[in-house]
């Protein structure tokens, strides 16, 4: 099973994950430098690697290491966040919401709730993924989501009343 | 339970079956929660559908990294027993090679002692015919180290060359070197015979030294020798002991030190040459000058007239005569010496012939054998820690850096 890990294939597979994952939390510029050494230390330490969470958790978490690690070295702060150009404007009975006033509510998350938020609506990971890659228990996922969303709520309801 | 809380892990499926029905139950009696829970689901599609996916960059860049590290890595702790083996390897190597060394030096040293005391020794007998001297400090330079391991089956006692034999029939012969390579010194006068006067002395550990002393007289008269001395005594203990000198013809010399040495227990032996050729040649052309004097003086006092030359004549011849002699005797002296080789034996004995061993003697000689391996295995115990001292520059760094290494790992 372990002879099976090759980490050439390992990075081709996952790769465009932990890019994006570095990208959003250090900027493109770094994020290439990350997710190399990412992979590189994911490689020494493979024979370690029990298979106890799964290979995208586990590198993931490596990633988010190694970012902390980077954006306290070069004091680095978190990229804003972009939307796509063809987001629409939607309207439930008291928010409307486009793509400029949702871009702004992002972007006014705390570093916390803003991981979440990515790693759970973006990457598509589960409450237990993200524990393992924070290190944090799962029921502080589900708390951290339940706050970013209200906060994005709120944020867009002050949007939308101004 | 606060309903609100648990939406989007109701929204998300993160909740467990119980609180699931509960959050269901609660959304159907209360419409504002189900504008919450519509409300959360748009929103948490247009973030999932509406954040912008950056291109993935450098993925070539970090296959040639671990591409490259691969090669080249070496696991230092999981291949560490290799790191060990082959320290080990040249730790051995270098220890050995170092020890041997100093022990050949030891060796070469002790024999150059001893060659140089036998030289001392022969000193009068190697100024030649020819008057070549062959000064002690030259033979002992021509040891050189190359010659030295050879030598590891000799031990040099006290100063004194003490050769003990281990093997009885790898003896060396007389004037040979224990490498094989002969060490006879060349006739100083060529053509003519050479004499050697050779000379042995042997300490023998038998059961019987009376039967031993008796054994030594009929060897000797067996090989056409005799015995020159012999005398017994008793030592400390009250047990007897005795040194036989006996002479054998030369050609049996190594005949006979053989046979004795199956006498008993050989702890130690001396074997010495001399070559005297030089001294006979020379005791021989004087006597031969002194012989064709004889005749003149003979001539000369069958021609005198006069009694002051008669007289004078007489007394010069009688001179002659008495150098003559005492040339001849020397001469006979020296031939003796050298046709009949002289072995000192000194003989003692470990026990009381015939006494029974003393009750509980296996235990004591057991004891003795262990607490003699006991200390052996504590000098080699020391001698293995010494050369870990010794090579600590060696292998410290490589334990170090093995260290190291690991712990980087382990942290990384």
């Amino acid at each position: 099973m372990r002879r099976a890990l090759d980490i050439t294939e390992i990075a081709r597979q996952h790769y465009a994950l932990v890019y994006r994952f570095c990208a959003r939390r250090i900027g493109v510029e770094a994020a290439a430098d990350a997710a190399q050494e990412t992979f590189v230390t994911a490689q020494g330490a493979l024979r370690r690697y029990r298979g106890d969470s799964t290979l995208r958790t586990w590198l993931l978490g490596i990633a988010h290491n190694e970012c902390r690690r980077v954006s306290r070295n070069r004091n680095l702060q978190p990229p804003p966040i972009e939307l796509i150009d063809a987001v629409g404007e939607h309207r439930t009975e008291s928010l409307v919401i486009d793509r400029h006033s949702l871009t702004e509510a992002l972007n006014k998350l705390s570093d916390e709730h803003r991981d979440v938020v990515l790693m759970h609506e973006v990457d598509g990971l589960s409450y237990e993924e993200i524990a393992r890659v924070l290190e944090v228990p799962s029921g502080t996922v589900k708390s951290r989501l339940h706050h970013a969303l209200l906060n994005l709520r709120r944020s867009l309801q002050e949007g939308g009343e101004r | 339970m606060n309903v609100m809380e648990d939406l989007k892990a109701y929204l998300d499926g993160e909740l467990s079956p119980e609180k699931m029905k509960r959050v269901d139950a609660a959304l159907q009696d209360d419409p504002k929660l189900r504008r919450e829970l519509e409300e959360l689901r748009v929103l948490s599609r247009l973030i999932g559908d509406c954040v912008v996916d950056v291109e993935p960059l450098g993925l070539e860049r970090t296959l040639a990294a671990v591409g490259r590290r691969k090669r080249f890595s070496f696991d230092l702790v999981r291949h560490g027993w290799v790191v060990a083996a082959a320290c080990s390897l040249i730790i051995a190597a270098v220890v050995t090679t170092d020890q041997s060394r100093s022990q050949d030096e030891a060796v070469a040293t002790a024999d150059l002692g001893s060659v140089a005391l036998n030289d001392s020794a022969k000193r009068p007998a190697e100024v030649g015919a020819s008057g070549e001297i062959n000064a002690p400090a030259t033979k002992a330079a021509q040891l050189d180290k190359a010659e030295a391991p050879a030598r590891s089956g000799f031990q040099a006692m006290g100063g004194i060359d003490v050769r003990l034999r281990k093997h009885a029939n790898t003896s060396p012969r007389l004037g040979e070197d224990v490498s094989g390579s002969p060490v006879v010194p060349k006739p100083a006068t060529p053509g003519f015979p050479q004499q050697i006067i050779r000379t042995g002395d042997m300490g023998l550990r038998v059961a019987d030294v009376r039967k031993a002393q008796g054994a030594i007289t009929n060897l000797a008269k067996s090989v056409g020798g005799f015995i020159e001395s012999s005398n017994s005594s008793a030592d400390e203990n009250n047990l007897p002991q005795a040194s036989v000198t006996m002479r054998v013809p030369e050609k049996r010399f190594e005949d006979v030190l053989n046979r004795l040495r199956s006498l008993g227990e050989v702890k130690s032996e001396t074997l010495s040459g001399e070559d005297v050729t030089a001294q006979v040649a020379d005791t021989e052309a004087r006597l031969r000058v002194m012989r064709a004097e004889e005749d003149q003086y003979v001539t000369l006092l069958k021609s005198a007239r006069k009694i002051g030359e008669i007289l004078s004549v007489k007394e010069r011849l009688s001179s002659v005569r008495e150098e003559i002699e005492s040339l001849d005797a020397q001469r006979k002296a020296l031939r003796n010496q050298a046709a009949y080789s002289t072995i000192t034996v000194s003989l003692t004995q470990t026990k009381v012939a015939g006494e029974p061993p003393a009750a509980g003697s296996w235990f004591d000689e057991a004891w003795a054998s262990a607490v003699n391996r006991g200390s052996a295995f504590g000098r080699w115990l020391a001698r293995v820690g010494l050369n870990l001292v010794a090579f600590a520059p060696v292998w410290v760094p490589i334990v170090l850096a093995a260290w190291w290494l690991s712990r980087r790992k382990r942290v990384s």
